[in-house]
């Protein structure tokens, strides 16, 4: 096992399938002392330090919460990866409200609130690492996506506007922006939609997982203190 | 001692955490009429924000109580709650007894 966040507590939301699960399982197998995960569902990660929550993103005392039970598992938290989100593609005319709904309460106030109770934990030890996990749909904006890509291009924007306010804390605050993988999430869009999207970038390939892995471990870095306020697209996205 | 100068004494020990951090030339006594976010105030909006943090927690370890202090109620106050020491302590006095 590779000792890269030895002493390091981490928070992975949305942990139990698809790009949470393997970024909490990085942690793990890299040493991480505690890796903290909320989700709606179980999980099926069985490790001594992982620690599961069950924590509906959308509901502000669901989080609170979830919280509240952190603190009785440890007094600090170093990384957050806001990565819970959910998608409902639908051209917006005919896009349920409520489900319009449930992607500003999951994917913009879920991290908000995750980022806010964390850096009251990472204040006091003057360190922390936030991340969220943006899209490539913020960016290229896609038909059938207004709500998704609004809320991924809010959550680069919740970054940046926390980095100021955490900067004199030593938490830093960016985004990835990742593209396709093969996830459930991505099951639910017409393939042939995504394959003309991925065409059109300019590294024209799905991710990989240790794309994603890499610029988390980037932003992760003791070495990151400066990188601060920014949003990172893979595959040549801008 | 009553509730109102445990509380008070309770702010001020979040206002003391607060300013040790800064630089030996800025740091300043403090006590229940010193000011906080008015004008002549020594504490800025993000040292606020910190004190409110740890002043919150205080009082839900103290009291066993989830207080807010930045409702949209503390808001709304014709006096603001955040004016000084005083204001303050009494605006939690009042969530921490109603």
């Amino acid at each position: 096992m590779n000792n890269l966040y030895e002493n390091k507590v981490v928070l992975v939301t949305g942990s139990t399938k698809g790009v949470g699960k393997l970024i909490a399982e990085h942690f793990l197998n890299n040493g991480a002392l505690k890796v903290i995960g909320f989700a709606r569902s179980s999980s099926n990660i069985n490790q001594s330090r992982y620690y599961h929550i069950e924590v509906d993103l959308g509901d502000v005392g669901s989080v609170l919460k979830g919280f509240a039970a952190i603190k009785q598992l440890t007094e600090s938290i170093q990384i957050v990866v806001n990565n819970a989100a959910v998608l409902t593609s639908q051209y917006s005319m005919i896009m349920p409200p409520a489900a319009a709904q449930a992607m500003v309460n999951v994917n913009l106030l879920g991290p908000f609130m995750v980022s806010r109770e964390a850096a009251k934990m990472m204040r006091k030890t003057k360190w922390g690492r936030i991340i969220n996990i943006g899209s490539m749909a913020a960016s290229l904006e896609p038909i059938g996506d207004s709500m998704y890509a609004a809320c991924k291009a809010g959550l680069s924007t919740l970054a940046n506007v926390m980095a100021k306010e955490y900067a004199s804390m030593n938490v830093t605050c960016n985004t990835l922006g990742i593209n396709a993988i093969e996830t459930d999430m991505l099951a639910q869009l017409p393939r042939d939609k995504i394959d003309a999207i991925i065409a059109g970038l300019p590294v024209p390939r799905m991710s990989k997982e240790d794309d994603i892995l890499n610029v988390i471990d980037f932003f992760a870095a003791e070495r990151s203190s400066q990188i601060t306020a920014q949003t990172v697209f893979l595959g040549g996205v801008n | 001692m009553t509730k109102l100068d445990e509380i008070e004494r309770l702010l001020i020990g979040c206002i003391n955490t607060t300013i040790c951090e800064l630089p030996l030339e800025n740091q300043f006594e403090v006590n229940g009429s010193t000011l906080l976010l008015a004008e002549g105030g020594s504490i800025d909006s993000l040292q606020l924000v910190s004190i409110i943090v740890d002043f919150e927690e205080a009082l839900s370890e103290r009291f066993d109580i989830a207080v807010s202090l930045t409702s949209d109620e503390a808001m709304m106050q014709v006096e603001s709650p955040f004016y000084s020491v005083k204001t303050l302590s009494n605006y939690a006095y009042k969530l921490i007894i109603a």
